[in-house]
């Protein structure tokens, strides 16, 4: 594997995105909270979350370099995700 | 045969397949008594076949191990075995227990414990055998070669004798008692059983298809870490209802449906070998053992263990006739194919000659897994009768045994099936004909490296 | 199995036979145990979310309990941890192995604050009398979360032990297996805490 020839995303770059996906999650479960706009806040969380993973499998778990297993694991989490959220946003709670 | 000492195999060979017929032998009586419950009820009464039937099982199917453990270990490990008498005594010791036991069971002498039921003698004497072959085995790796495969086949040839232990201890508190049960009867066959049966598949492997040793090394590596990553939690699956708290029903269910995944392993890894290694051997009959080996234990142990492991579905269908169903093509999958297809490689080499009788052996190989199948098609259905009648329904037991006898009557003409296929291997195997001279075939014995 | 181990090591560097696994960084063995991992952890969150659609009710009364602050401190504290942790990578990949060790200790410290959080919030609800055979909740609550945590200390572990032999091959290794624990808890956040 040529390691030099690979470009290497700035660590800090993802952290931060990492922690701003994390505060937004938080923002979600604000909305997802009850309300009118429950929906989108579960949306927003799933969403965010699948983002998350996707940071980490590329940048830390440095999967960028082998993107079909990126991409298996990424459609993994993402039904997985899909498969939970969905269950949340159909049964509410009272 | 390149090592004089592999002939002790030989010799557990025969002990295994002597004990292989009277087992399938009772089995069928068995499967009359279903259909007909007055059979020899006073002289044989069904817990005391039964005992046989399943014990029977245990102990050819662990002949079989050593053999194989002594038949592919020198080779392995490019060294005679450590000590062949030590081999002869072993077999000796275990032969007298397992008749003493039979005898024993006749005359209705049992500690009752299911399928641990030996006089605690005989456990001490398969102890002492154990420890003989262990320090045998153990002894011979280590003066010689180490691979992969012989790590392997020690490390679950030790977990064997380890966890049998535990059927030394048998506590008053019944709970703790089937704890402890388990860690025999299920880190058996779905531990340390399946870590010797990669190895002998990935020692067959190698020497059938002529795939380069590094990448059976590798799957073998795989293979075993998913079996003990799955399996040893996976024994949660027996703690649901037996007075242990909640959580071993999440435990349990998780980790035992990913039991699945080293079966699953097994069978690409058995199929990828086959379709990209280079060589035609000659033994076709040992190849189809192993191939059937991998996936009926991917469908017996793997598909139908994995039917009735989640906690919600086994609260219904717990001790009916699915499990029957799981247990017969499981273990005849896993580890009876697994034998046979070690014994089938085998004993050619042993009496130095060429693959025999191979259609014959093949014949019964289709014969013996159709009968199997079919039983466990029967049992299935039979299961999942019973469960809606007695289960969801609430039907007393017996009531429903009686609407089940069509399905019995259909498991006892398959169980007919599989004793002749076993009839036909055991000629097939142990009578070569005669007038045919040994011609030089030596190919197949020049390692894959 | 010190010779099994060995044979092991070997077998990587040669690097073939591994097939699809070898484009994987690290030993491809680590991948075997990273993609269990996921598995039984994405088993048992859909566990959830099917116990939780048979009982609504009860699963939003019992997250109340949790404090959403607790999980996203350590969130943050994790993924913190992480990117230490592939900063050490990146170092033991250009040789520098005392700026390695030195990025492993930090990441090994923002571990044991995650760990002290979390035996914090146990100690919260075990005070409230809500223990693990509470109800379907909290017994999958204390199962995925304890399951994790044990993790994260088996990963401190291998932390220790990747910064004492810190190889390039060690270190990815060694790192692999704490981005995983990184990954399911981003996950475990989001089921248990957020929704």
């Amino acid at each position: 594997m040529p390691h030099g020839a690979i470009r290497e995303r700035p660590l800090l770059l993802t952290w931060a995105v990492l922690m701003a996906l994390s505060a937004l999650g938080a923002f979600g479960a604000w909305l997802a909270d009850g309300g009118t706009l429950r929906l989108a806040g579960l949306g927003a969380i799933a969403l965010f979350t699948l983002f998350k993973a996707r940071l980490i499998l590329a940048n830390y778990l440095e999967l960028s370099r082998a993107p079909g297993w990126l991409a298996g694991f990424s459609v993994a989490i993402f039904l997985l995700l899909a498969m939970i959220f969905c269950l949340i946003a159909l049964v509410p709670a009272p | 045969m390149k090592y004089q000492s592999q002939k002790v195999a030989a010799y557990y060979f025969y002990c295994a397949m002597a004990l292989f017929a009277a087992q399938v032998t009772f089995g069928l009586v068995l499967g009359y008594i279903y259909v007909a419950p007055n059979f020899l009820s006073e002289l044989l009464p069904f817990n005391i076949a039964r005992m046989i039937h399943t014990n029977a099982l245990i102990v050819w199917l662990l002949l079989g191990f050593f053999g194989a453990a002594y038949y592919l270990v020198p080779e392995e490990s490019e060294t005679e075995l450590h000590s062949p008498k030590l081999a002869i005594l072993q077999l000796v010791l275990l032969m007298v227990g397992a008749s003493g036991a039979v005898v024993g069971y006749l005359f209705r002498v049992h500690e009752g414990r299911e399928f641990l039921e030996q006089p605690l003698w005989v456990k001490l004497g398969i102890v002492a055998a154990a420890l003989i072959f262990l320090y045998n085995i153990t002894l011979t790796v280590l003066k010689g070669r180490k691979t992969a495969i012989t790590n392997v086949l020690l490390l679950g040839l030790w977990g064997i004798a380890l966890f049998f232990l535990f059927a030394l201890y048998n506590p008053a508190n019944l709970t703790l008692d089937k704890i402890y049960w388990w860690y025999v009867v299920h880190i058996w066959v779905e531990g340390v059983w399946e870590l010797v049966m990669a190895s002998i598949l990935a020692f067959m492997m190698l020497k059938l298809t002529g795939v380069d040793r590094e990448v059976v090394d590798k799957w073998l590596y795989s293979i075993v870490a998913l079996a003990l990553f799955t399996g040893l939690l996976g024994t949660g699956h027996h703690y649901y209802w037996i007075g242990t708290p909640g959580y071993w029903q999440w435990i349990g269910s998780i980790f035992s449906a990913l039991e699945v995944a080293p079966f699953f392993a097994m069978v690409v890894f058995t199929f990828v070998m086959v379709w990209k290694g280079r060589r035609e051997h000659p033994n076709k009959a040992a190849l189809l053992w192993a191939l059937g080996c991998s996936t009926l234990a991917f469908f017996g142990a793997g598909v139908w263990g994995f039917m009735h492991t989640l906690a919600p579905i086994n609260y219904y269908t717990h001790g009916t006739q699915v499990t029957a169903a799981h247990g017969h093509l499981a273990f005849y999958g896993a580890y009876v194919c697994l034998n046979l297809a070690i014994i089938t490689y085998a004993m050619p080499h042993l009496k130095n000659r060429a693959p025999y009788n191979q259609v014959l052996n093949m014949v019964a190989f289709w014969l013996m897994s159709g009968g199997m199948a079919f039983m466990t098609f029967t049992l299935t259905f039979a299961g999942v009768v019973q469960t809606h009648l007695q289960r969801v329904n609430g039907e007393y037991f017996m009531d429903v045994q009686d609407q089940l006898a069509l399905f019995f009557w259909m498991r006892f003409g398959s169980g007919v099936a599989v004793v002749l296929g076993v009839l036909l291997f055991l000629y097939a195997v142990l009578m070569p004909r005669k007038e045919v001279v040994t011609p030089g075939v030596k190919t197949e014995t020049v390692p894959a490296e | 199995m010190g010779d099994g181990e060995g044979a092991c090591n070997e077998a990587v560097e040669i690097s073939s036979g591994w097939g699809p696994l070898s484009a994987l960084p690290g030993d491809a063995m680590m991948w075997i145990l990273i993609i269990s991992e996921l598995a039984v952890f994405g088993a048992a969150l859909a566990g959830y979310a099917v116990s939780r659609a048979l009982d609504p009710e009860l699963f939003s009364a019992s997250q109340a309990h949790l404090d959403p602050f607790s999980g996203a401190l350590n969130t943050a504290i994790l993924l913190t941890s992480g990117a230490f942790a592939a900063g050490a990578v990146r170092q033991a990949r250009a040789g520098a192995i005392r700026t390695t060790r030195w990025l492993i200790g930090i990441a090994f410290l923002f571990g044991l604050a995650f760990l002290t959080v979390k035996v914090g919030e146990y100690a919260g609800h075990l005070a409230d009398g809500y223990g693990l055979e509470a109800n379907t909740f909290f017994t999958l609550y204390y199962l995925v979360t304890g399951f994790h945590a044990a993790h994260v200390v088996f990963g401190l572990m291998i932390l220790a032990l990747v910064a004492a032999f810190a190889s390039e091959e060690n270190v990815t290794t060694g790192c692999a297996f704490w981005h995983m624990v990184d990954l399911v808890w981003v996950l475990v956040f989001a089921v248990f805490y957020l929704s």
